[in-house]
């Protein structure tokens, strides 16, 4: 990895990106939290920001030594959680599948 | 004359396998099910209570030593489990509403082997949502309490395991640590919290929070109860791949004796200008015992060691928390808020079903990983994580064990932190590094402060050295001389 910027990104955090961030992880959030939230987003993101300032050496594309896995288990099948193990557990199931809003218009 | 309960885990699974002897398992966990229904009110220690379950795993194991059969190194020995974990046929809510009615379908492959070893599973302990969190405030289920002062934390996130073994309600637990959530609570209660390597302990059920950081370990008051409990759950599981058995690892032998042990001492770790006298003290304590055994102090720099560690991991760790929390929508699991199509509901469900630090975290994971800002935040991180690891590596070249304070201070008070993210963030100073470079990392209790909270040091190994560092720390432990402290409030109940 190249020289590192000199200083943090400093990005402009306000509502409106925050939103922006909500929409792609999925989350509805409350308006009336959302200056709080801005708020402390843009501090979270100033203390990791420091990252940028870290010298670190050109990608050699190597792992982690401590994340170098074991030998993998043989591709066969092998016992697995019996359906209605998951339908259970689901908010919404007809007992062999589980129920989901329709997402598709009729296509008849 | 004390409880077999309040004794070494070893004698009270001993006399639990003396058939000689009329103590049996089915006592010890009524004696613990006893305290729990006692204290628990005021601790909050577990979210559930499975009485029934620990019973009849406590007939099973007499029944076992009735029938000449050997029940195992925990015979009858009660265990509480983190409400991460996978026990089957109890609630699993990670202390989120998002998983609201969820019973799980097995057991965690560390639960199936302390089980198998004899323990009995009184029950699921608190935590933070999700594991993340220092001080087990963010559990959607209110605080867990510290033994030691109710008005203050436990530390987090593995708090209501802690703060089971600190009280006495049971003499083993089960915690996770992904950025020292072993080890913070331990030391905030007097007790001893071991995070092995990565990838000695099989992270099988499990509910991932950072997959690259999560170990299982165990909470515990003596070093021996805690490595009793490592045996029993540690080794190769075919069911996470990332479980190994560290023969590559192994060589050369570290030294497992005080006198002429390499011990570390890591500028980055130095408590700084105006360090917590009480911590400081007890370090320094820590640091004399050592060199009254014969213990070689060294003197390293690992720079991305200290404060540097903490943007890494809290890249890192969103990052991955950010993924593995994308299952919970309101399809497979838990709770579902309706939304007028898909989109909607997985919004609604997570918007609702998260708490605060989960849905901030979510969000920084997010922003950390999405397109234009990834090279200069995740994958800046992980190359500093990466050299970070070799910074470790160069260390223990030197040295054969670290030493250090496990936390900057003492237990702080419920509220303290929990309206600024950043500052409970950095509470985390001295633990996060170890997850990051994937080493062992023990803390034992070193004492209390003035105010009578405990204070705990930490020791640091080379991936793999896991049995090395329980001996080295068992041994610290016994010339400190400053056991687990038992709480005021546990001394009404003791038998």
């Amino acid at each position: 990895m190249g020289t590192p910027p000199s200083t943090p990104p400093g990005l402009p955090i306000d509502a409106d990106f925050v939103r922006r961030v909500a929409t792609l992880a999925r989350l509805k959030l409350e308006e009336e939290r959302l200056p709080e939230l801005t708020e402390q987003f843009q501090r979270i993101l100033d203390l990791v920001g420091a990252v940028v300032r870290i010298e670190v050496p050109a990608e050699d594309g190597s792992l982690l030594p401590a994340l170098e896995i074991g030998d993998l288990r043989p591709d066969e099948p092998g016992p697995t959680l019996a359906r209605r193990d998951l339908t259970r557990n689901a908010p919404a199931h007809d007992g062999a599948f589980l129920v989901v809003p329709k997402f598709r218009g009729d296509e008849s | 004359m004390a409880h077999p309960l309040d004794g070494p885990v070893a004698e009270m699974a001993r006399r639990v396998r003396d058939r000689g002897d009329p103590f049996t398992a089915r006592s010890l966990v009524e004696e613990s099910l006893r305290r729990i229904e006692a204290l628990d009110g005021r601790l909050h220690a577990f979210l559930h209570v499975a009485a029934d379950l620990a019973r009849a795993q406590a007939d099973r194991v007499d029944a076992e030593i009735a029938a000449g059969r050997d029940p195992g190194p925990l015979a009858g020995v009660p265990l509480a489990v983190k409400d991460n974990l996978e026990v089957a046929g109890l609630p699993l809510s990670c202390a989120s509403r998002i998983l609201a009615g969820y019973v799980a379908p097995r057991d965690a492959t560390v639960v199936a082997r302390a089980v198998a070893a004899g323990a009995c599973v009184v029950g699921k302990t608190n935590l933070d949502e999700f594991a993340m969190g220092s001080s087990t405030e963010n559990s959607a289920f209110g605080p867990t309490r510290n033994p030691h002062d109710l008005a203050r934390v436990p530390g987090g996130s593995s708090g209501g395991s802690a703060a089971a073994v600190a009280a006495r309600l049971v003499p083993l637990a089960l915690g996770s640590d992904t950025g020292g959530s072993i080890r913070q609570p331990a030391a905030l209660t007097g007790i001893v919290g071991f995070k092995p390597s990565y990838g000695r302990v099989s992270r099988s059920g499990l509910v991932a929070f950072a997959s690259s950081l999560d170990q299982v370990g165990p909470l515990a008051r003596t070093v021996a109860d805690a490595a009793l409990l490592h045996a029993a759950i540690e080794g190769p599981d075919p069911a996470d791949a990332t479980s190994h058995a560290f023969e590559a690892f192994r060589a050369p032998a570290p030294r497992t004796a005080l006198e002429g042990l390499r011990v570390g001492r890591v500028a980055e770790f130095d408590l700084g200008a105006n360090p917590d006298p009480d911590v400081a003290g007890a370090l320094a304590r820590a640091r004399r015992v050592l060199g009254e055994a014969g213990a070689r102090e060294v003197e390293l720099s690992i720079p991305l060691g200290g404060a540097a560690g903490i943007p890494i991991y809290y890249i890192v760790a969103p990052a991955e928390a950010s993924s593995n929390l994308a299952r919970f929508d309101g399809i497979r699991y838990g709770l579902r808020v309706p939304g007028e199509d898909l989109e909607a509901l997985y919004a609604a469900t997570r918007g609702a079903g998260f708490g605060p630090e989960v849905r901030r975290r979510i969000l920084v994971g997010t922003f950390v990983l999405s397109a234009g800002y990834a090279d200069a935040y995740y994958k800046r991180a992980m190359a500093a994580r990466r050299a970070l690891a070799q910074q470790f590596e160069r260390a223990f070249e030197r040295a054969d064990v670290l030493l250090s304070a496990t936390t900057p201070t003492p237990a702080f008070r419920l509220g303290e932190k929990s309206s600024d993210p950043v500052a409970m963030y950095v509470c985390d100073v001295l633990t996060v590094v170890a997850n990051l470079a994937g080493v062992p990392a023990i803390s034992i209790p070193a004492g209390v402060s003035a105010t009578g909270l405990p204070v705990g040091v930490q020791l640091w190994a080379r991936a793999g050295h896991d049995t090395q560092l329980l001996r080295i720390a068992h041994l610290l432990e016994g010339r400190l001389g400053t056991p687990a402290p038992i709480p005021a409030l546990t001394r009404e109940v003791l038998a």
